[in-house]
């Protein structure tokens, strides 16, 4: 089922806008500001537009690929995976290591890495990083077990 | 029916080889781990040295874990000794610790020889272990030019600009 959208009328975003951010907040959803009666505005968290902004510009770049191969100036992926400056021309490199140009194709997945988690497991030490595979592992292992427990017991089911 | 899944014994993994004194780079996800990658992982791949000692430590250290090649029929007669790592190069076997990728050589980075500068010594499930560093780790997944690493590449990359960053 759809989600109600969460509106909220230009006259209350006057009155109270620390209540509308709030609102925001809490419900996680663009909050649409209605004046009149009809859709105005619409008010997003600032993650939640940074997210839009990368799909766009994401988006953006698989037009303008799909236009350079109908124009025959595409590459295959393996190239532009092994030979970046083919395709890309510039010369950029990766910080830490001279050698690595930086790849264009890799650029674009880039920009929808969480940092944060990044961050996170950079502030742990090799040992809890280990700790955490060991039990993330052991985790994905037990759901995908009740999975399959639970396709055989449909199976059982409908072969009754 | 599909079969249960089982485990990855990480820990019994590297300890089994590191205690069996057998000389070997870990690469892959557990590296990528290691460096603080969020991605996971189930199998071990290690770069191991292709001198007849450490053949024989090897063959060794797996012996009793039952290791037969990946994906391949039941049945085959693949025996696990010094002979066959000889003949061979990369193995990628499962064992009753869970998978293990033998790599005598990686595409990009060569064998032990060649990567062992490039490798750094941390401690992996209480062990000192050598392990790929960071932009040699990029370096020799980009070179395998395999389109399921792009995201993984990405990542590496990402952490690398992070620690170069001087947050780390």
């Amino acid at each position: 089922m759809a989600k109600v959208p969460n509106i909220i009328p230009v006259t209350d975003l006057r009155q109270d806008a620390a209540a509308a951010l709030k609102r925001l907040k809490s419900s996680q959803q663009p909050v649409v500001i209605t004046q009149r009666g009809r859709p105005a505005a619409v008010l997003l968290s600032v993650e939640e537009y940074e997210r839009a902004e990368q799909e766009r510009q994401l988006l953006r770049r698989i037009a303008r690929g799909e236009k350079e191969v109908a124009a025959g100036r595409g590459f295959d992926l393996a190239v532009a995976l092994k030979e970046p400056e083919t395709v890309h021309g510039a010369e950029r490199k990766i910080p830490g290591d001279p050698e690595l140009p930086r790849n264009p194709v890799i650029e674009a997945y880039k920009k929808d890495i969480d940092r944060t988690l990044l961050v996170e497991n950079l502030r742990k030490t090799v040992p809890e990083r280990m700790a955490d595979l060991v039990s993330h592992e052991r985790f994905a292992v037990e759901m995908r077990n009740a999975m399959i427990k639970r396709e055989a017991k449909i199976k059982r089911k409908r072969s009754r | 029916m599909t079969e249960a899944l089982s485990v990855t014994e990480f820990q019994k993994i590297i300890r089994t080889l590191s205690d069996a004194h057998v000389e070997f780079i870990v690469v892959g996800g557990v590296a990528a781990i290691a460096h603080g990658s969020a991605r996971l992982t189930r199998d071990v791949d290690v770069v191991y040295s292709r001198t007849d000692a450490n053949i024989r430590s090897l063959v060794n250290a797996l012996e009793h874990r039952q290791p037969y090649l990946r994906g391949a029929p039941k049945g085959l007669p693949f025996t696990w000794d010094a002979e066959t790592i000889r003949m061979g190069l990369n193995f990628t076997l499962t064992t009753s610790l869970g998978p293990i990728d033998l790599l005598g050589e990686v595409t990009g980075g060569g064998g032990y020889d060649a990567l062992r500068p490039h490798a750094v010594m941390l401690e992996v499930f209480g062990r000192q272990c050598l392990v790929l560093d960071l932009p040699w780790l990029i370096k020799v997944k980009r070179a395998a030019g395999r389109p399921k690493d792009i995201e993984a590449i990405a990542e590496l990359e990402a952490l690398l600009e992070i620690r170069d960053s001087g947050r780390f």
